[in-house]
Formats: structure tokens, C-alpha cells, sequence
């Protein structure tokens, strides 16, 4: 397909510039990176999560063995000096699957792993902005096939989000058994399939109806399509009623009785008021066996994160094992959490303690006190004079500013955001005073 | 920068086509029974119904989609023609039986009879460059696709084009410039789009926006 939106990428890239999709992040931004990872991290360990670091890149017939053409396409590839292909890893799981399929093949399951990671994706589809590189921090459950599990981990998610202070939230619960089960009862031929698939991604009625026409179904079959698009709604129990009115087989009625089971399980969780569930929502499909979501937040049209149960990927690497997980999109928790919190992202952040340039190893020594326990002092490299000092700490954001003087065996305040501290300042005084300060700041 | 949506009373935003299609649209929701705000000469690009329950964003009709998929907009109404040409990840549950018109490939009248795969060095003027590209990629036609802004007869008329690719209503504008119609590409429609992130986070407020439009009838446009 000929390219005709050129704008995307610029004509000859130049030192200067960053391939379109990758980004910096850096000082507060970049911080509040940290301190959403951390947070989500800890909330995955308090569920029995524990970490785990996979390859950024790895053997392209490995990684590419559980993608269709369309993710296939978006692969980045790259050879080693051997000719064998590579690429980089496009999400984290097929990785995990590796591993728990090689290496903890003899090992008795389930597993509980959490990660943060970059994933790497050619993306030019969604029309929302370009990104290539995607930070995620998730959570798999190996091993354990009930509804609890799946509860369990649309939980430990609802968690990490709290954890990262974003209270408003919404899983859109599906169930690609629901649809696979659907398929098989209407036996349709590929064409008229992908014109289903087609209808149910874009929601669309009119298309739907031609499908419809089109086979000539009628009765129970041609109600079970028109009423698909219905089964949307916070509602569960009604949506899942009147997904049971519209089964015909077995296997459709068995994935609404596990949603059922599921939202039980999420409503002892006390997550149930996240959920809204959509059993026309078809994402990923052949990769997915049974539960599916997407997490969405408020003011934000992109997906915060997703995931589902996954039972047929473990068997390709080793012994089969049930699994379901899901991984959040940081980018899109700092772009909410950060419209409130950050300031100016492009300002440095300023040390709580800047010095003048100083070699007196009694103030060295208190220096090295403070910074063991978590006070940001800088030093100054350069000798300047007081008033340039006191200009370059309010240039760099110092909140305190001062001159060791060896005379007095005190500090001399040249500059500070705290009214308190003025004038001259002995050591014990000021280390308790910037304990009090940093410590309150914390808190 | 998405506009908060004020949680008490949650509004939805609706994105409109400036020009053509922007009276029989107004008129239709209004038909439907939804409040419609007030139109001014003062080119406001926004307006409020007066009971403060919607807005509607007045929008040149190709950034429709564009406001909708980035979640600015809940609802949208859109051409298929330039939904399509947008490519962009919307949901759109059905079309409107509002106006009548297609995408249509023209040339002078020599074109009837040359088979386009048979045809080398095709140039075609459009608006549309991206349902132009796939309309010839999938016959295997290799085209060179000229990108205009209007008056796309001009390119055939000049000699910038052999073919062009554009809106036909009523064909008046290519009988004008000795143009015949030779094929039509897409039937269009006025389509209902919805964001989908919104239709998840709004979906009551929504599906009665949608219930009272949705056509009543059981024939199916095209």
C-alpha cells in the first residue's frame, strides 16, 4: 500500500532528532515515572507478585510465535552476526512463556510474576499519535485456570491502580469463547466471518444486518447476532441475563457462566463497581481463550491497559499450563496522573541543600551524614562568590542555599525557601531541621 | 486537552459538519427530539443546547472523525466517504437516510471504453488519497495518486490528471466540465460515529442519544 500520509516521518533524519515513537523523559516527568512504577510494583508483590527481567530482544521464531500477520507486521527485526533473525520483544508474555516453559518446565506451578518493561512495536494504526516504545507493568498468573484467578488478577490490577493514586478507572470485561463458541454455531465460511469481525470491531449495525441478510439467517442464530451488540452495560447481571437468553451451544452458555462467576468473584473483591462489560468486544482473538479487558480512564481515549486469559501459550513452550494476565500502559497513567500533579516538566529539580564549593572535612563528613539519609545536597564544583551563588541556587531550584564558613564552624544561609531559616545555622539544628522539612514532605 | 466532563451532569459532546450537510443533520436530531442549539452568524464553533445537556462542536467535515477519535467529541456524524479517507479507530453503529450521494472515478468520455489495468502511467486527482490508493492497489491498477484540496475537475481539464476521483451528487458539476461518470467506488451515507473509549465510560447517556436517532425503518441503505 502505497504511503500517501508522508507526514509521519521526516524526510532525512538529523543528529538531533529522535525516531518518531521514542521519547525522553527526564526530571519530573521522569520521576513520576519512577514513583508510579514503584508504586504498582509494591502493589503486585502485596498479591504474591514477585518480579521478574526478561530479554529486551530474542529469537524472532520464538517471540513471533504467537502473533498474527498484523502484529507480525509491526515486529521490529534485526540479525545477529549469524544471519539469525531477531526482534525486539513486542510484549512480555510470549518472553514469559519461554521461560516458564524451558526453564521451570519441572518446576510445579502456579507462578505469580510481575514486570516492568519497554515493549517495542512498529504502531502507525490507531490515528492517535505515534509511539513505538511502550513501558508496562504487569502482572501473569501461570498455572491456575478458575474464576477466581481471573478475578484475582482484574484485582491486583484495580490495586496497582489505586496504588498509583487513579481512583476513577473501568475494566470493559469480554469473553472470546462467547465469540468463538457463536462462530461455530453459525458455521461461517472465512469471508463472511471477517465481515462479522469487521461489523463487531466498529459496532456497526448496518454492517451486522448485511451479514445477516447476506447468510439469510433467521430465528435463534440471527437473534443471537442482532442482540450482541446490546450486550454492553455496567449492569452485569442484566447484560449476562440476556447473554444466556442468546446462547446456542453449550460452549456459549459455559463462557457466560464463567463471566458470572468472575463478577461474583470481583464483587467479594470489591472491584465489581469498576466493571462494564461488552461481549461484543473481540480484541486479539486467536490469542485469547476465555476472559478479556481493557482498562480505560477518565478523559483518556487510549487504552490504559489490557490483557485476558491466555490458556494455549504455555503448551508451545512446554507443559500446558492455564494462564491469564494483564499489563497497564505507564505512559497513559503518567499522561492522566501527570495533568494534575507535574509541574513544568521541563524545569530541574533543585537540591534540597546546595553548598558552596568547600573542602572542609568537618563540613564533608556532615554532607556525607545528610545524604545517607536521603537529603539531596549538592556541592558546588566551582568557587563562586556568595552573590553568585546565591544566583545559581535560585537558578537550578535549591531550597536552601548557604556557604560553610570555617571561622564560625557554621552555615551561613545566603538564600532558603523556608522562612525559618535565615541568618547562621550550626550543624545539629539544620540536620534536624531538614529531616523535619523532608520528612513532612514526604509524608 | 480533553475538556473535564462535569460529573453530575454528564453531557455529551457531538461533532458536526460545518457546510453541506450541517442543516439537514441539525434538522434530523432535532426530528429526533433532542434540543438542537441555536445557530449564530457569529461563526461560533461551539455551541450549548439551551438546556446545557449537549455541545455541539462545529468541525470542517474530513476532522469529524479526527475530534472523535481522539475522545473531544462522544458522538459524531461523518460522511463515509471522509470516514473512511480518515481511517481512524471509531465505532460507527449505523448511517443516516440523509441525503444521497457517491464516490465516483470520472474522466472524459474517450475512458468508457479503456480498461484501466490496461491503462499505463494513470494519473487520478482526488481529495480522497487513501480510498484512491486502495481502490487501485486491490484491482492491481498501479496509479499515481495527485492530492488536491477542490475544484478537483480542474485536473483533468489541464491535463494535471487523466482521471479524478470525487463526491457525485447529481453530476451536474462533471456534465459542466464535459466529465462522464465511469465508475462509482463507494456509495455514501451520513454515518453515526462514537468515540470508544466514551461509549464504554458514557454508555447510558449514549445508547438514548443513539436509540432516539437510529433509523426506524428496516431497510438498509445500501
Amino acid at each position: 500500500m502505497p504511503s500517501v500520509t508522508g507526514l509521519r516521518r521526516p524526510e532525512a533524519p538529523r543528529r538531533s532528532h529522535l525516531p518518531l515513537g521514542v521519547r525522553d523523559h527526564l526530571w519530573h516527568e521522569a520521576r513520576l515515572r519512577r514513583t508510579l512504577e514503584s508504586q504498582v510494583g509494591a502493589s503486585f508483590r502485596a498479591w504474591g507478585y514477585h518480579d521478574v527481567i526478561l530479554p529486551m530482544f530474542e529469537y524472532a521464531d520464538t517471540l513471533a510465535l504467537s502473533l498474527n500477520d498484523a502484529a507480525d507486521a509491526r515486529l521490529y527485526r534485526f540479525l545477529d552476526r549469524e544471519g539469525r533473525t531477531l526482534v525486539l520483544r513486542p510484549d512480555m508474555t510470549t518472553s514469559l512463556a519461554r521461560l516458564v516453559g524451558t526453564r521451570l518446565a519441572s518446576v510445579e506451578g502456579p507462578f505469580r510474576f510481575c514486570y516492568a518493561g519497554s515493549v517495542f512495536r512498529h504502531e502507525e494504526s490507531s490515528g492517535l499519535g505515534y509511539q513505538q516504545e511502550f513501558r508496562q507493568l504487569g502482572a501473569e498468573l501461570i498455572g491456575a485456570d478458575s474464576a477466581s484467578a481471573d478475578a484475582e488478577i482484574l484485582a491486583a490490577l484495580a490495586d496497582a491502580l489505586h496504588a498509583a493514586q487513579l481512583r476513577e478507572f473501568t475494566f470493559v470485561l469480554g469473553h472470546s469463547q462467547y465469540y468463538h463458541a457463536l462462530r461455530t454455531a453459525l458455521a461461517l465460511e472465512p469471508e463472511p466471518e471477517l465481515q462479522l469481525r469487521r461489523a463487531l470491531q466498529r459496532k456497526s449495525e448496518t454492517a451486522l444486518q448485511r451479514v445477516i441478510h447476506a447468510r439469510r439467517l433467521v430465528g435463534a442464530p440471527a437473534r443471537a447476532l442482532e442482540g450482541l451488540l446490546a450486550l454492553c452495560g455496567a449492569d452485569t447481571r442484566r447484560v449476562l441475563d440476556r447473554a444466556a437468553d442468546l446462547c446456542l451451544n453449550g460452549d456459549m452458555e459455559q463462557a457466560v457462566r464463567n463471566l458470572q462467576a468472575i463478577c461474583e468473584s470481583l464483587d467479594a473483591l470489591d472491584a465489581i463497581e469498576h466493571v462494564v462489560l461488552d461481549l461484543a468486544e473481540i480484541r486479539a482473538l486467536d490469542y485469547y481463550t476465555g476472559m478479556t479487558f481493557e482498562a480505560l480512564l477518565p478523559d483518556s481515549t487510549m487504552i490504559a491497559g489490557s490483557g485476558g486469559r491466555y490458556d494455549n501459550l504455555m503448551g508451545r513452550f512446554g507443559p500446558a499450563r492455564p494462564a491469564v494476565g494483564g499489563a497497564l500502559q505507564l505512559d497513559r497513567l503518567v499522561s492522566v496522573q501527570g495533568r494534575a500533579a507535574a509541574p513544568d516538566p521541563l524545569r530541574p529539580i533543585g537540591p534540597t541543600l546546595l553548598l558552596g564549593c568547600t573542602q572542609a572535612p568537618r563540613c564533608l563528613s556532615f554532607v556525607r551524614r545528610l545524604r545517607r539519609q536521603g537529603i539531596d545536597v549538592v556541592i558546588d564544583p566551582d568557587p563562586r562568590t556568595g552573590a553568585q551563588l546565591t544566583q545559581y541556587g535560585a537558578r537550578t531550584g535549591a531550597r536552601i542555599t548557604a556557604q560553610w564558613h570555617t571561622a564560625t564552624q557554621a552555615f551561613a544561609i545566603l538564600h532558603s525557601a523556608f522562612p525559618r531559616v535565615t541568618g547562621s545555622w550550626r550543624e545539629a539544628p539544620l540536620e534536624a531541621f531538614l529531616l523535619d522539612a523532608t520528612g513532612a514532605q514526604a509524608a | 486537552m480533553p475538556v473535564p466532563a462535569s460529573r453530575s451532569a454528564p453531557s455529551l459532546r457531538v461533532a458536526i459538519p460545518k457546510g453541506r450537510m450541517e442543516k439537514s443533520v441539525f434538522a434530523y436530531i432535532q426530528a429526533a427530539g433532542y434540543a438542537v442549539p441555536r445557530l449564530s452568524d457569529d461563526r461560533q464553533l461551539t455551541l450549548m443546547t439551551e438546556d446545557g445537556r449537549q455541545e455541539y462542536i462545529l468541525a470542517k467535515p474530513l476532522d469529524v472523525p479526527t475530534f472523535v477519535a481522539h475522545g473531544i467529541a462522544d458522538i459524531g456524524f461523518v460522511g463515509l466517504e471522509n470516514l473512511r479517507e480518515g481511517n481512524l479507530d471509531v465505532l460507527e453503529p449505523f448511517t443516516l437516510p440523509l441525503g444521497a450521494w457517491r464516490l465516483a472515478l470520472a474522466g472524459f468520455p474517450p475512458w468508457r471504453h479503456r480498461p484501466l489495468p490496461l491503462a499505463s502511467r494513470l494519473r487520478v486527482a482526488t481529495k480522497y488519497p487513501r480510498i484512491a490508493s486502495e481502490f487501485f492497489v486491490s484491482r492491481g491498477i498501479s496509479a499515481e495518486i495527485i492530492k488536491l484540496y477542490g475544484s478537483v475537475e480542474l485536473a483533468p481539464l489541464t491535463g494535471l490528471a487523466d482521471l479524478i476521483l470525487d463526491i457525485v451528487e447529481t453530476g451536474r458539476t462533471l456534465r459542466a466540465n464535459g466529465l462522464v461518470e465511469l465508475h462509482t467506488v463507494m456509495a455514501c451515507h451520513m454515518a453515526v460515529i462514537v468515540n470508544r473509549s466514551a461509549y464504554c465510560l458514557k454508555i447510558e447517556a449514549i445508547n438514548r442519544y443513539l436509540q432516539a436517532l437510529r433509523p426506524r425503518s428496516d431497510s438498509e441503505p445500501g
